[in-house]
């Protein structure tokens, strides 16, 4: 029991550290550069009060500096949110389909096409993905930015073509499908797999279980890098997302104390989705609850 | 030395060859000045000019029409066959001019295609330099040094359009002639798009070694140390991967190109820091597997050193395809960084010339104008460049697959 608090202990502090680090070196790093005279004593006393005001804003006083409320702050989180997780799951979903078809394609010629063909996709970068949609979206006549900036459905519906750019874009795809190719590969080829076959028992959950780990795994880091990327999408798109929100407290509008929630919130997100992917592949997997046990 | 192996090193030779070039003629070339052309048309027909001149977006995209009563006698001195009942009080607003602008720029000996839209009904020319012929909604001119008018440069068409009886627009194009030709056509501000990638090329191959080097530093040394020695090296290795992987990569870069003011050098190495992790990890676990390995005791046997033990025996000899794949997957991501925080604004100084900056500035000419050659282009640019370090980066990966 005591081992297990000191081991919640540690995750809280392994996430305080790097959440409130990142949100204080960001806020060191943009204020150093709105105060080129770094050399002033009275730098550091500013800057701690500015610090205690920017951590203080948001709860007290119901919106910071710049006049964003908690309630905005929830509504773009969960438009980067939303874009991240259906470009997930269209990676996921395509990624586990092309490499379900790649393992059991006997034929080579037909799994090297595959893969040929789903490389040369996800080869192109996001930026040009998401220009070309754009531009395709545009002359078909779809409204990729309309009004975002209420929480209806309707709304979301126009975030389909970002998350198609998001998900289609640097390999990801690819990568995920080689994955799951790998390890069930790996399982088709094990002595467990060949048992389960001369005993005539259905063999998908146990193959499902097998890849679970490594896709898990892939996903949770996959997200995570969505995460980054978003940025870009919503650039092109101009969804007004939570990595928008940043880029313009930073270039455009100097609000730094946005900037500190937002890279406080980044940190979180990541952090939780690092962890989930852990404990999901923790739950597939024996030897990685053993790990995750200590 | 079997022909597969020669197969890819010839492969790699060449791509990175290209890339060489192409990045040494890019710091060779100086700064496209610009010109007092407009945006001049590459002399390719197709798809390029159709949307260039597509009066569809150029109607969406200046909607402002401009009543002119003296259009009617233009009208009427052309072949344009038009229905009087146009001329009615009541339909004569119908009637009104559009003034695209800006100039294009036409160069001479070149022909150039104009679709003018499937949405209405006739397209006829009003008034055209000569040799203009249109047919099917299709616009075709080849300028001549004739047409070449040093006073203004400029040539006035004026094309008809109209649907059914009822609607009828005269839409205005300015076209410059100049005896100037730009194989790829030019950018907003008059630059020759063929000039501008070459240069851009200078930031392609560069700053990817400057990562390259991050990752051999903190990549490559502490991998094949936590892989050989183990220990607590190797907890730390696989915990710093951990760590590296749960980072929003673009949104750091951001940050530190901001940073260091905008130093592509520095972001690069940055990314090598970033990515060095994922490839100590995977190195580790290749020296892992082969320091229980029997060529290992009797290279011991034999007397070779410690030294030479791991760093010719292991890394050499059987890491290296690993340490490749590493090191080209790097470049790779370092011409997406480029693009990225060049197109994000971010990257590089306003007077750089970047693919990322062209790509930003093609979208513009895309959107503004409807011409997608400068975005096509640059689009086409970076691909290639990805295409060639993957390229190497396979070939050279394949060659050190040994015995396998």
């Amino acid at each position: 029991m005591s081992l297990n608090v000191a081991r919640a202990g540690i995750q809280l502090a392994k996430i305080s550290v790097i959440g409130l680090g990142t949100a204080a070196i960001t806020l060191l790093v943009v204020s150093f550069l709105s105060n080129p005279q770094t050399g002033d004593a009275s730098y550091w006393k500013r800057l701690s009060l500015y610090f205690s005001e920017v951590v203080g804003g948001l709860f007290s006083e119901g919106q910071t500096r710049a006049g964003l409320s908690l309630m905005d702050f929830i509504i773009r989180t969960s438009w980067t949110l939303y874009l991240v997780a259906l470009s997930g799951l269209t990676v996921c979903t395509i990624g586990v389909l092309f490499g379900v078809i790649r393992s059991v394609t006997d034929r080579r010629i037909i799994s090297k096409l595959l893969r040929t063909f789903v490389l040369a996709i996800t080869f192109i970068p996001l930026l040009i993905w998401s220009n070309y949609l754009l531009l395709v979206s545009r002359e078909w006549g779809i409204n990729v930015n309309a009004s975002l900036n209420d929480l209806s459905f309707i709304s979301y519906g126009v975030l389909i073509v970002p998350c198609a750019a998001l998900a289609l874009s640097d390999g990801l795809i690819d990568r995920l499908a080689s994955t799951v190719e790998l390890d069930l590969r790996k399982f088709f080829a094990s002595s467990y797999c060949l048992a389960l076959r001369s005993r005539g028992v259905p063999m998908v959950s146990h193959a499902a279980r097998s890849v679970l780990p490594g896709v898990a795994f892939q996903t949770a880091s996959m997200l995570i890098y969505l995460l980054g990327a978003s940025l870009v999408v919503e650039h092109i798109f101009a969804i007004y997302g939570l990595s928008m929100t940043l880029y313009q407290a930073i270039f455009a509008t100097k609000q730094f104390d946005v900037v500190v929630y937002i890279s406080t919130a980044f940190v979180l997100i990541t952090y939780v989705l690092h962890e989930t992917g852990k404990a999901v592949a923790a739950w597939a997997d024996p030897r990685e609850r053993r790990v995750w046990h200590g | 030395m079997d022909s597969s192996r020669t197969q890819n090193i010839v492969a790699a030779l060449l791509a990175l060859g290209i890339l060489v070039a192409w990045s040494v003629a890019g710091f060779l070339i100086s700064t496209p000045r610009d010109s007092n052309l407009d945006t001049v048309a590459p002399p390719v027909p197709g798809i390029l000019q159709r949307n260039l001149v597509s009066s569809a977006s150029w109607y969406q995209a200046y909607p402002a029409r401009r009543a002119v009563g003296s259009i009617f006698d233009d009208v009427f001195s052309s072949e344009c066959d038009i229905d009087s009942s146009l001329m009615d009080d009541d339909s004569a607003s119908l009637l009104s001019s559009i003034v695209a602008p800006p100039s294009l720029v036409a160069s001479v000996g070149h022909s150039y295609i104009y679709d003018t839209g499937l949405e209405w009904d006739e397209a006829c020319i009003v008034s055209a330099p000569e040799g203009v012929t249109i047919e099917d909604g299709i616009l075709r001119w080849t300028p001549l040094s004739k047409d070449l008018d040093y006073a203004s440069q400029e040539k006035n068409f004026k094309i008809g359009y109209f649907k059914g009886d009822s609607a009828g627009v005269v839409q205005e194009y300015r076209v410059k002639v100049t005896s100037e030709s730009f194989l790829l056509g030019t950018d907003l501000r008059g630059r020759p798009i063929s000039d501008l990638i070459i240069r851009a090329g200078r930031w392609i191959v560069l700053p990817g070694l400057v990562a390259v080097l991050g990752i051999i530093l903190f990549g490559l040394f502490p991998g094949v140390m936590a892989g050989y020695r183990g220990g607590q090296l190797d907890g730390i290795v696989t915990s710093v991967a951990q760590v590296s992987e749960s980072v929003p990569i673009i949104i750091v870069l951001v940050v530190v190109s901001i940073v260091t003011g905008k130093n592509i050098y520095a972001t690069m190495f940055v990314v090598g820091l970033i990515m060095a992790p994922g490839a100590a990890r995977d190195i580790k676990a290749r020296v892992r597997s082969l320091k229980e390995n029997q060529f290992i005791e009797s290279a011991r046997e034999l007397g070779l050193s410690e030294k030479r033990v791991i760093w010719n025996e292991v890394v050499w000899y059987n890491c290296m395809d690993v340490i490749t794949k590493h090191v080209f997957s790097v470049l790779l991501f370092s011409v997406v960084v480029e693009i990225t925080l060049s197109y994000l604004k971010v990257g590089l100084a306003e007077s750089e010339t970047s693919l990322g900056g062209l790509i930003f500035d093609g979208r513009a000419l895309a959107f503004n104008q409807g011409a997608y050659w400068l975005l096509a282009l640059s689009c086409f640019a970076t691909v290639a460049a990805m295409g060639l370090f993957a390229m190497a980066g396979n070939a050279v990966t394949e060659f050190f697959k040994r015995g396998e």
